[in-house]
């Protein structure tokens, strides 16, 4: 039976072949646009980059401070030593990296100036994220220890700096400081990797990072196996609440949590930045609802596509009618066709969808992007596809199926 | 003849529903992106009121964010510093460097209470309209002249002159700041009016301004960028030697030195990029649409033939069944649009997006849509409406 349908549907679809044309670009416009978008959110929710441990990895990226006068409040990326003196003593964590967020240096060569991102780091920052070794070595904690001034390069600012040579053990100038190159890594485009130059956190040319409760610095916490999330945030929140202020009698409370990238990303699209928890459900819904609404002017246009095609079909189904068939299989038998047309509009999809991201990976519009289509976005494609059908295919079903038998049998409709 | 098509369409208004939808749809969809178009358009246009050629900026991150009195201090010094640097022309303090996007916002009114309004909020040394080249209206910029205990010299924007002194002179008068706050309620004495600074870029509406004297001794001051106007021709290899200059002056700091017309054209560049991506995907949805209708069109005309067909006998030309084709898709998008203008017409009216959409920008981007829904009907008619036109009537007739 169901190779009949679909031995139906094929001649369907090939009868008029500038319609299935016409229906399947439209598909695939659409697709196209969903998939792109799906791609994007995809690698802003799972970064590539953080190797094996995606699952027991979390940051604090921002704080809050409270006033007491009960309306004033101040954010901020944090400082080292709360770095030091509240996340790095937990219990539920095995490792915790201090990351400077990227800044903007000037790199100083004999040929020119180059606006270079430079993030400073700390040693453990290099066994959490998963970073590919190309050539040198990476810093260690005898680098870090000794302050010694030494930098990482990204394969990309490699290639600007040192075209065509080895960079190990050359030296570029940066901020008005010399560092010697030790290692060459593989791009990272992680949102708490990517950037041009790493150096040791202890090379900034004064010590005063460490006395600065808000500073410019993400910590990212490598959880201890086995442990759960929830206690882990659990014990983050508990040492936030002994943050000590520099002006206690401005400030209250100080609040800080950690968050999973997803969670992290909710808070920004949200806006929801003093909740312990930000409603990733919300965000998901939301997401779910803009794509449907996306869909609703394409899914419009191929039921107006459709309801004409089915007029043409009177007469098969005049005949069906007249031999038993009832509406419902009808009207089944017609979204069926429609969802196949979608699932294959979808397949090409995809295939457009790559090569857009492959242009935006080219175009450098994000820095250090590389979105792919990976299983999660294959996934959202295969949906996608069967919702579309499904949305476009229904209302023509349905006057299908209440095709007068008589009249259709004539033709007439 | 026109009634005669209307009756036409009307007849088989249950099939031409879904199609009126998916139009007016459509004539929304490119309304909105015309009117936002044609918003940033008329921004753009607009004077900045300053020059950002040979002009550099120098954003100082501190790594912190607490503000001591003594980073007031550090900040003179590194005026100072600045200004005896070869190649500086004029060196000024100011909150904020030229296109960043930060603000920082406060209420001001008169001395009693009255017409409060929002402005935003700028520290600037006394240099600073000779660095960045603002056009003074009346009065004079602020100096060390101006400076009395308990209040601070100001200069406003022509903007807020004219809200808090319609018809006056603002010049010599007195505000009153955050006047609800007993904290940090702050008295100005507006020492001149300048034209505007647009300093958040091309695409911010213009708002209300005022500048405060920067003091280093004044403990609310907020300062984090340095503005330098320079001669012209000065290479870009000194930005690494006033940074190593700077540095030198306060060591813990990092300077961030860009030349403002390259700053201006990356901030183009984010806020087109994202509009570009939007542009995109709605001429993918029109493409869309035409196709659509041209396919609805096609199978219609295939249906009508017997209709056609006796039509052509009863004597009309082939030009009048091609236009018949052609007006009753004219007919539907406009009874279309007009929905949607109807419905839509409630945003100006009701002044939801005060500011953004007023009458006349609504009557461009409605100008602007409706061409673009012709010009659709057009193309995907016109094939149709030429196909219809060519059939013998004969063949027509005898069609089934």
């Amino acid at each position: 039976m169901l190779r009949h349908y679909l031995l139906t549907c094929w001649a369907v679809y090939r009868r008029r072949k500038m319609f299935t044309a016409i229906n399947l670009l439209c598909i695939v416009l659409t697709l196209v646009v969903l998939l792109v978008a799906a791609a994007l959110f995809d690698f802003m929710v799972r970064p590539p980059g953080s190797g094996a441990n995606d699952d027991r990895l979390l940051q604090v990226p921002v704080m809050t401070w409270i006033g007491r006068d009960g309306h004033s409040r101040l954010q901020a990326p944090l400082g080292y030593r709360t770095i030091e003196h509240h996340l790095r003593p937990l219990r539920t964590v095995e490792r915790v990296a201090a990351v400077s967020q990227p800044q903007s240096v000037t790199v100083q060569q004999a040929s020119g100036t180059q606006a270079m991102l430079m993030r400073r780091v700390d040693a453990d920052y290099w066994s959490i994220l998963d970073f590919r070794l190309l050539s040198g070595r990476l810093p260690d904690r005898d680098d870090a220890a000794q302050g010694r001034m030494v930098a990482v390069l990204s394969a990309t600012a490699a290639a600007r700096l040192f075209p065509g040579r080895d960079p190990v053990n050359r030296k570029i100038e940066a901020s008005g400081q010399t560092f010697s190159i030790v290692g060459v890594v593989r791009d990272s485009s992680h949102s708490h990797g990517f950037a041009d130059i790493w150096a040791p956190v202890t090379t900034y040319p004064s010590t005063e990072y460490r006395h600065q409760a808000s500073g410019n610095f993400t910590a990212l916490l490598l959880v201890r196996r086995g442990i759960p999330l929830s206690e882990v945030r659990a014990e983050v929140e508990a040492s936030a609440q002994r943050f000590v202020f520099d002006d206690p009698s401005r400030w209250e409370r100080a609040v800080f949590w950690a968050d999973t990238q997803l969670d992290a990303v909710a808070r920004n699209l949200l806006g929801q930045t003093d909740t312990p928890e930000p409603d990733t459900a919300v965000l998901v819904a939301g997401l779910v609802v803009a794509s449907l609404a996306f869909m609703l002017m394409p899914a419009l246009n191929l039921v107006n596509l459709n309801v004409g095609r089915i007029l043409e079909r009177s007469v098969e189904i005049g005949v069906r009618k007249s031999f038993g068939a009832t509406d419902g299989q009808l009207a089944l038998q017609f979204v069926v066709e429609n969802i196949l047309l979608c699932l294959v509009g979808g397949a090409i999809s995809l295939g457009g969808a790559w090569l857009v991201l492959a242009w935006l990976e080219r175009s450098d519009l994000i820095p250090y992007f590389t979105a792919a289509i990976n299983p999660a976005v294959f996934g959202y494609a295969v949906a996608a596809s069967s919702v579309f059908g499904l949305l476009s295919g229904v209302i023509p079903a349905w006057r299908m199926a209440r095709l007068d038998p008589v009249h259709a049998l004539r033709g007439v409709a | 003849m026109l009634r005669h098509l209307s009756s036409l369409v009307w007849r088989r208004k249950a099939s031409h529903l879904l199609l009126l939808l998916e139009i007016g749809l459509a004539f929304v969809l490119v309304f909105a992106v015309s009117a936002m178009a044609l918003h940033g358009m008329r921004l753009y246009r607009m004077p900045l009121g300053f020059e950002y050629d040979h002009a550099w900026s120098v954003t100082v991150e501190r790594g912190r964010l607490a503000r001591t009195t003594d980073d007031n201090v550090l900040f003179d010094h590194l005026l100072r510093a600045a200004t005896g640097f070869p190649g500086v022309r004029h060196a000024a303090l100011a909150s904020f460097a030229p296109f960043e996007t930060h603000v920082i916002i406060t209420d001001v009114g008169l001395p009693d209470g009255s017409r409060r309004t929002l402005s935003n909020l700028f520290d600037a040394s006394d240099g600073f309209h000779d660095a960045m080249r603002l056009r003074m209206v009346s009065g004079k910029w602020f100096s060390a002249a101006d400076s009395a205990p308990g209040i601070i010299p100001v200069v406003i924007n022509r903007r807020l002159a004219d809200t808090l002194f319609p018809g006056g002179t603002a010049v010599g008068k007195q505000l009153l700041a955050d006047a609800n706050d007993p904290s940090r309620r702050e008295t100005y004495r507006v020492a001149g009016v300048f034209e505007d600074y647009r300093g958040q870029g091309d695409f911010r509406a213009p708002q209300n301004f005022v500048i405060r004297r920067f003091d280093a001794q004044r403990p609310h001051a907020e300062v984090n960028a340095l503005v330098l106007s320079m001669d012209p021709g000065t290479p870009r290899t000194m930005e690494t030697t006033l940074a190593r200059h700077l540095k030198a002056v306060v060591p813990g700091w990092e300077y961030r030195i860009a030349v403002q017309a390259e700053a201006r054209k990356s901030q183009l560049r984010g806020v087109v990029a994202p509009f570009a991506g939007l542009a995109v995907v709605t001429c993918f949805l029109l493409i869309m649409v035409g196709f659509g209708l041209f396919g609805v069109l096609w199978q219609n005309t295939a249906r009508r033939i017997p209709e056609l067909g006796l039509r052509r006998a009863l004597g009309a030309t082939k030009r009048q069944v091609g236009r018949q084709i052609m007006a009753e898709q004219f007919l539907l998008s406009t009874l279309a649009i007009c929905i949607a203008l109807a419905l839509m017409v409630q945003l100006p009216l009701s002044g939801a997006l005060d500011g953004i959409l007023d009458f006349s920008a609504f009557g461009m981007a409605a100008a602007m849509s409706a061409g673009a829904i012709y010009l659709l009907s057009f193309l995907a008619s016109a094939y149709p409406a030429w196909h219809a036109s060519r059939l013998s009537p004969t063949d027509a007739l005898r069609h089934q």
